[in-house]
């Protein structure tokens, strides 16, 4: 396996990392996405909110009934 | 699933465009959660739109930054309409069962070489199915049933197209077709019982 999904498999789950209890994921658009593509991806997430660069979803844009 | 059949019944009486605050308020009142947190990072939306993630080390500088609740990471480079059907997605995770979420790395590693090719020699995994589930869920929440009705009359009617219907709804055109096919009322039904 690639050494991305290496690196997620640690990064997420080891007990003295993030000790994940969940994650799913939405794939996008391209059929020839593999394992560590999607790894990749998560990887890269995890290293920019990390480094605090990432921006908060206001949903109250949206007008509630 | 009992308690998604609630918030089914909540969206039946909201009316397009369907707020995603509306859907995260019910959500978190029926699974108890306090708080989810939205936010929206690089991902490359050829491979990822955007994923859900519970973790529970405290220590780890990303659960003290969220203060220990769910974050659902959606990608930047993606329009209106599709961030509301990936939020949506993602925020269906919270109605997993206790045997469906992703908790352990030989589970994750099924469940990203099964969305790369699925198997053909086993069930899908539990994990994968909660996948597949969540998709139905949004859909059948960001579309109630009444208007869906009414969309299918006027499709008949050739007065209306998946575009025109996409947009009213907010949702990515491409999921469109879905909500008319023959098997959603079976679909939606099943995830509802």
């Amino acid at each position: 396996m690639g050494q991305q999904l290496e690196l997620a498999k640690k990064r997420l789950f080891d007990k003295d990392a993030l000790a994940v209890t969940n994650i799913k994921l939405f794939p996008g658009s391209s059929r020839d996405a593999t394992a560590n593509d999607f790894a990749e991806q998560i990887n890269k997430a995890i290293s920019q909110i990390e480094s605090g660069d990432f921006v908060e979803v206001n949903l109250d844009s949206e007008v509630a009934a | 699933m009992g308690k998604f059949k609630d918030l089914y019944n909540y969206c039946q009486t909201l009316k397009p465009k369907v707020s995603r605050r509306n859907i995260e308020q019910k959500t978190l009142e029926l699974t108890g959660v306090k708080k989810v947190k939205a936010i929206k990072s690089s991902l490359d939306t050829k491979v990822c739109r955007g994923f859900f993630l519970s973790a529970e080390n405290a220590e780890h500088p990303i659960v003290k930054l969220f203060g220990g609740n769910h974050v659902i990471v959606l990608a930047r480079d993606q329009n209106y309409c599709w961030e509301r059907f990936v939020y949506t997605k993602e925020l269906m995770h919270l109605f997993d069962n206790d045997d469906e979420p992703t908790d352990s790395a030989e589970k994750f590693e099924k469940l990203l070489t099964d969305l790369e090719a699925p198997t053909a020699t086993e069930p899908p995994s539990k994990q994968l199915i909660s996948e597949r589930k969540g998709l139905w869920m949004a859909l059948s929440c960001l579309c109630p049933e009444a208007n869906r009705i009414e969309f299918q009359s006027l499709l008949d009617k050739g007065h209306i197209d998946f575009y025109g219907i996409a947009l009213q709804l907010r949702i990515p055109e491409q999921y469109v077709p879905l909500l008319f096919q023959s098997r959603y009322e079976a679909i939606v039904q099943n995830l509802i019982k």
